[in-house]
């Protein structure tokens, strides 16, 4: 078996991973908590997004929506990424196989390649294109990008649950 | 009752009959209604944000409301119509579960509050305290709450 498989059966057998599998209340309470900062989250990225495709707060500058709702954004991180480490630790070894799962780390993966380019380029110059109502196109294609990828990642994720019989 | 009737009679109609019997209608409806949730969720605390004075603190709250209100209907819509599908898969399953019935209540509440906020953020741009715009804010946040979780109560009783 592969080095990631023996590493998601040795996550699965931590105390903390069978506790959380082995509690009635403890998954769907954290899973609750994974859907609630689905909001905080992707809801405060989706409305950045939209501010680039002009679609919404045309007449304020960009980079202030961007600071306006970043704080929100990273609160909504770290709910998401400590409540999803703690579901993943719980089905660990299922998961390894599962496609759904799979499908959705790439799509992490690819939303989070497209945010650092976008920072790293388009964004740079913002000074200069932040006030006007029409972005520059790298700024709408990252923005259809995000909210393409991000609507993946939790179609993906939801999807998770259908798959889980199949698990090898 | 009324409501008993309207969804019996869903159940037999041709859309309830459909929705019963395809296999993997009620996942991607499922999705359409997550994503909306996320999208109408973001607006939510946006706006109760703003009206607490925190994020778009320099700017008035009626900008953010008036700005924000396309996106807040858009998922609201986009809710309600895939929210209706899901319910189609099995009206009565639904009617008879308590958890849907405090959650469509919760609902009802929670956009009269939202509406209240709408209408408090209007007035501040006159008017200096703010205490009707922030009750107005925490009980739209509580109530919004309330009907998520309502809704991932359905699926666990």
């Amino acid at each position: 078996m592969s080095l990631l498989f023996d590493l998601c059966r040795s996550i699965y057998d931590t105390p903390l991973a069978t506790g959380i599998r082995e509690s009635e209340v403890a998954f769907p309470v954290i899973e609750t908590l994974h859907v609630l900062g689905l909001a905080l989250m992707t809801g405060t990225i989706a409305i950045v997004d939209l501010r680039l495709l002009g679609w919404v707060f045309p007449d304020e500058p960009a980079s202030d929506i961007a600071d306006q709702l970043l704080p929100a954004t990273w609160a909504g991180f770290a709910v998401m990424a400590a409540s999803g480490l703690l579901l993943f630790g719980a089905e660990a070894e299922k998961l390894y196989s599962n496609p759904a799962f799979r499908l959705k780390l790439v799509l992490l993966i690819l939303a989070a390649a497209n945010m650092l380019a976008f920072h790293f380029t388009v964004y740079r110059r913002v000074a200069i294109w932040g006030r006007a109502r029409k972005t520059p196109r790298g700024a709408r294609i990252a923005a259809a990008l995000s909210l393409a990828l991000w609507a993946g990642v939790i179609a993906s994720g939801r999807m998770i649950a259908y798959f889980h019989g199949r698990a090898a | 009752m009324i409501f008993e009737a309207l969804f019996r009679a869903y159940a037999h109609s041709t859309l309830g009959q459909a929705l019963r019997r395809s296999t993997w209608t009620f996942a991607i409806v499922e999705v359409v209604h997550l994503l909306a949730l996320a999208v109408l969720g973001g607006v939510v605390l946006v706006t109760v944000a703003a009206a607490l004075g925190l994020g778009r603190a320099r700017r008035p709250v009626a900008a953010t409301v008036l700005g924000l209100r396309p996106v807040f209907l858009g998922g609201l819509v986009t809710l309600l119509v895939s929210g209706a599908l899901l319910v189609g898969t099995n009206p009565m399953k639904y009617y008879f579960n308590d958890a849907f019935r405090a959650k469509m209540l919760l609902l009802v509440l929670a956009l009269a509050a939202t509406f209240w906020l709408a209408q408090q953020a209007g007035h501040a741009r006159e008017r200096g305290p703010l205490v009707a715009l922030r009750i107005a804010a925490a009980v739209s946040l509580i109530l919004w709450v309330g009907v998520a979780l309502g809704g991932r109560l359905i699926g666990l009783l």
